[in-house]
């Protein structure tokens, strides 16, 4: 193991000197083909390792380059000139260095604490690089208690002339890249520190970054698919572990299967489409779109799993596969929500469009089940159509009048918002449960009453008939809970999964407090229509990507909040406008109240840490369609 | 397993001469090796890339002037690398594959055709077959087919036999190339950009006085005490100065072979140590190579042992 480290170090030194030769070289005129600087670091690592050396100096190096570079004429003049360029760049370098390092070095101080979060502005990568080189040096070093503190100034004045000597390498930012902030991660570790790594060293990176969405673990997936690719230069059980990382990665995001290539993917990634189907429900409408008819194309997903198990409003952009029920169902599903513009906003150029699209649908490849919709459509009895896509998919139907809404709001008014709202609400009429876990819900549904005093009537009918038991009037329970949904953009499908899962709590909730910018208050009343159309109102009214004060939105949940209570929030913890969400959770924590926060995968982890340490449960959602199993289960009403 | 007859030929033949040993691959046991054993002085960095580049499965080609030692250091080497005896092919213009890989009997391939036993192995086959060096003396006195013939082989490390339907491909390690070369001698090719791009360049130039003088020491072994210090550091100051102007430059062997025939002079005439004389004359017998340096040579050795 240490043979192969102290392979990979050298390697790394004597590429970059080697590099400085070349470059050297070249302004002086001289091109050397690759296959002569390759021999030469192979000759190099050879020699280094023969004499036994750590590093190879300069002019050493340059020796052996004048033994390799056989095309080159080497004379005393040529050499001393390479070596004159050579040694000055590195000079530039060394300085540049230092200067990084001196700058860390007095904004920290001797003796004290070291916090890069607040250090790390402007030039990230250098400062990255300086923090590396201290913590190398010894100058910053972790204590018995886990804190990294810098030494004294006489012990930096005897490192002093070490730090110029030290260099920093892709393995050294892997190594210390987990002391680093994670937001800078993606500006510190470059595609070529990437393409240098170790395998080993790849994969540690790639299970210490494994957020989604993050450029950075994009960047580590593409290159662990390159070198997956790649499969002569890559050992049997490397190539195990890289799958297996990709395999995990594919679970979150089902879109990177499109980046692997065709032998790969066959071989490696053998993917059921029950599970890509859930993953796919789980996504946002409008992501949902974009990404079906690629799986289609590719032969990821089946023609017939995708018709049997999607809802028909993903399928707009799916024309262009070669399938002939599929292009049916998306000419369908085009006529469809044209036919939705058209009821939100009452423009016929929608009506219009809509049938030119019902005029390409091919009747007889559309799946039996769409056929009474479709006979609404041509029909173009707006009541039917709505009863008929209620039954289907309303789910979908009410995201896409939502995000529709916001769109076509600045150019219909706000008549368009009554009309969407009345939409909506016809389309959530009846209440039920999301399907996906209806049998987990049903048989953990709790009464939704509670045992009040003895009810002499009924105890006493009882007793004539020879039943000594005693009877209790039950009351309806209530004002136990409130419930905080985030409405703004990007949490708009969490948050109305949370609004339709909130149907079967509905008796134990007090109030529920929508918030984006602002903050609106719902009292329940045990009527969960008029949650809903508070919830469409404030996200109609609202329209999409609003700013977000999490921190209003728990005030207002604690105002009308009546002794201990348990606070329910459902948001990404971004707070986007002037406040200080952690107090307001401290706060409430404070009062006494028990605090469960439910949290999408893409949310802030700073403060997330900050509440689990006020004692707030944090329960992270992988998708929406989660939520209900997580109110009813996680978040137990235990009271 | 059925024997290949062209082996057992190479062994039959070639067996007689490469000699057997334990092979030296440390480039520190190596120096000590050529010292004690080959009586050669190589500078540490010759070794240690020389070493670098049979690792890297590089043929190595040492550049100098006559007289540095390329030669006996490439042998010596080569030997100690691969355990046996090296080869030594001495180039000249007319070399071409038949001189080096194999020939055919022309009489028994008369009557027996081109196979196994008309065939007759020559040194580059056998090294391959028997896993030793070759030393291709003065690269640059080859023809240019014959250099590009041995690309495929440094390349490859295989050697093909046509007409008998055979590869012979490098099983050990031991199969390594140095070839030598002297860029300033007359009658010299330019070598092709393809053959220097695939070897790894040594040069080998005159060593100091200081090298010299140690070198002599070690060649000449006890008789070096026969000669007064003085002496030697004169007739090393009379080579430097011949160096620079005369037309044949004498190398270091010029000057042990000076130095051991003035000793062989003064022992001739029952003396206990070497005279001025003696250096002398023993001087003008193995510096002048060409008349034309005679002037020059007489007026160099007389100026540094005038007594």
């Amino acid at each position: 193991m240490s043979e192969r480290l102290l392979k990979n170090t050298l390697r790394s030194s004597i590429w970059r000197d080697v590099s400085r030769i070349n470059k050297a070289l070249l302004k002086l005129g001289i091109r050397i083909p690759v296959s002569q600087a390759v021999a030469l670091v192979e000759i190099a690592e050879t020699y280094v390792a023969l004499k036994g050396l750590s590093e190879l100096s300069l002019s050493e190096l340059l020796d052996i380059a004048s033994s390799v570079y056989t095309l080159v004429d080497w004379s005393n003049e040529l050499r001393s000139k390479v070596l004159e360029l050579s040694t000055s760049t590195n000079k530039a370098f060394a300085h540049a260095k230092l200067t990084y390092v001196e700058d860390l070095v007095s904004r920290i101080g001797f003796n004290n604490r070291v916090d890069l979060k607040h250090l790390l502005k402007g030039e990230v990568r250098e400062l990255v690089e300086a923090y590396i080189v201290l913590r190398k040096a010894g100058v910053i070093r972790r204590t018995k208690s886990g804190e990294l503190r810098t030494c004294s100034v006489a012990e930096y004045k005897e490192l002093y002339n070490e730090l110029r000597k030290i260099d920093v390498t892709p393995r050294d930012i892997v190594k210390y890249i987990s002391e680093v902030p994670r937001g800078v991660w993606g500006s510190v570790i470059s595609d070529s520190d990437l393409a240098k790594l170790s395998m080993h060293d790849l994969i540690k990176l790639a299970k210490l970054s494994s957020s989604r969405g993050s450029s950075l673990n994009e960047r580590v997936v593409s290159e662990i698919i390159k070198r997956i690719s790649d499969a002569a230069s890559i050992k049997a059980c490397e190539r195990r572990q890289l799958i297996n990382i990709i395999r995990s990665r594919v679970k979150k995001d089902p879109r990177l299967l499109l980046k692997l290539t065709g032998e790969v993917r066959k071989n490696a990634f053998q993917i059921k489409g029950s599970w890509l189907l859930k993953e796919l429900q789980a996504m946002p409408l409008e992501r949902r779109q974009r990404v079906l008819p690629n799986l289609l194309k590719n032969e990821l997903l089946n023609a017939e799993e995708a018709v049997n198990g999607l809802d028909i409003l993903s399928f707009t952009n799916a024309g262009s596969v070669n399938d002939k029920v599929i292009r049916s169902l998306a000419n369908l599903a085009n006529a469809l929500v044209n036919y939705i513009n058209y009821l939100v906003t009452l423009d016929r150029g929608y009506l219009d469009y809509s049938a030119f699209f019902m005029d390409r649908v091919n009747v007889d490849s559309l799946p039996i089940h769409l056929r009474p919709l479709y006979e609404s459509l041509v029909k173009q009895d707006p009541k039917l159509f709505m009863s008929k896509l209620r039954e289907l998919d309303r789910y979908a139907a009410v995201e896409y009048i939502a995000r529709r809404a916001g769109e076509l709001r600045s150019n219909y008014g706000d008549e368009l918002i009554r009309r969407a709202l009345q939409l909506g609400l016809r389309m959530l009429q009846t209440f039920s449960p999301p399907t996906l876990f209806a049998k987990t819900v049903r048989h953990r549904v709790t009464r939704n009453v509670v045992k009040g005093e003895v009810d002499p009537r009924a105890t006493l009918y009882n007793f004539i008939r020879m039943n000594y038991a005693i009877k209790y009037r039950l009351h309806a329970r209530v004002g136990e809970s409130i419930v905080v949904i985030d409405v703004s953009g990007s949490m708009f499908t969490h948050a109305l999964w949370a609004v339709m899962s909130l149907a079967t709590l509905i008796h134990r909730t007090e109030y529920v407090v929508f918030f984006s910018s602002k903050s609106c208050v719902v009292r329940v009343g045990g009527i969960t229509r008029w949650i809903a159309y508070k919830f469409l109102k404030k996200v109609l009214e609202e329209g999409f990507g609003g700013y977000t004060d999490l921190e209003s939105g728990l005030r207002t949940a604690l105002r009308n909040s009546r002794g201990k209570t348990l606070i329910i929030v459902i948001s990404d913890l971004k707070q986007t406008l002037p406040g200080n969400p952690i107090a307001a959770f401290k706060k409430a924590i404070d009062r006494g109240n028990d605090v469960v926060v439910i949290v999408p995968e893409n949310h802030d982890r700073d403060v997330a840490e900050a509440i689990k340490a006020l004692g707030v449960k944090v329960i992270e959602v992988r998708s929406p369609l989660e939520i209900p199993y997580v109110l009813k289960s996680k978040a137990r009403f235990k009271r | 397993m059925e024997k290949d007859p062209v082996v057992e030929k190479v062994r039959e033949i070639y067996g007689q001469v490469v000699e057997s040993f334990n092979p030296i691959r440390s480039p520190e046991l190596m120096v000590k090796a050529l010292r004690n054993k080959y009586k050669l002085l190589v500078k540490n960095n010759i070794v240690y890339l020389t070493i670098a580049a049979f690792m890297n499965n590089k043929p190595v080609l040492y550049e100098g002037p006559p007289g540095t030692g390329k030669t006996e250091v490439g042998e010596a080497i080569l030997s100690l690398w691969a355990g046996k005896r090296a080869f030594v092919l001495p180039c000249s213009e007319s070399y071409d594959e038949y001189r080096v890989i194999g020939d055919f009997h022309p009489l028994i391939a008369m009557s027996k055709g081109f196979n196994e036993e008309s065939f007759i192995p020559r040194p580059l086959l056998a090294a391959l077959i028997l896993d030793a060096g070759v030393l291709i003396d003065d690269i640059r006195r080859s023809s240019e087919e014959f250099q590009n013939m041995l690309l495929d082989i440094i390349d490859k490390r295989r050697i093909i036999i046509p007409e008998l339907k055979r590869v012979y491909k490098q099983e050990g390690s031991g199969f390594q190339v140095i070839f030598t070369s002297n860029p300033e001698d007359i009658a010299q090719r330019e070598l092709s950009d393809a053959f220097l791009r695939r070897v790894i360049r040594i040069k080998f130039n005159y060593p100091d006085p200081e090298e010299e003088e140690e070198i002599v020491k070690l060649r000449l072994g006890e008789d070096y005490e026969l000669i007064p210090k003085e002496y030697v550091s004169r007739a090393l100051s009379v080579v430097q100065y011949l160096r620079k102007k005369a037309l044949y430059k004498p190398g270091t062997s010029d000057t042990v072979s000076w130095l051991a025939l003035s000793i062989k002079i003064a022992k001739s005439r029952e003396l206990n140590r070497v005279n001025a004389r003696d250096v002398v004359e023993a001087g003008e017998a193995v510096l002048i190579k060409n008349p034309e340096d005679e002037e020059v040579v007489r007026e160099a050795v007389e100026k540094y042992f005038k007594e």
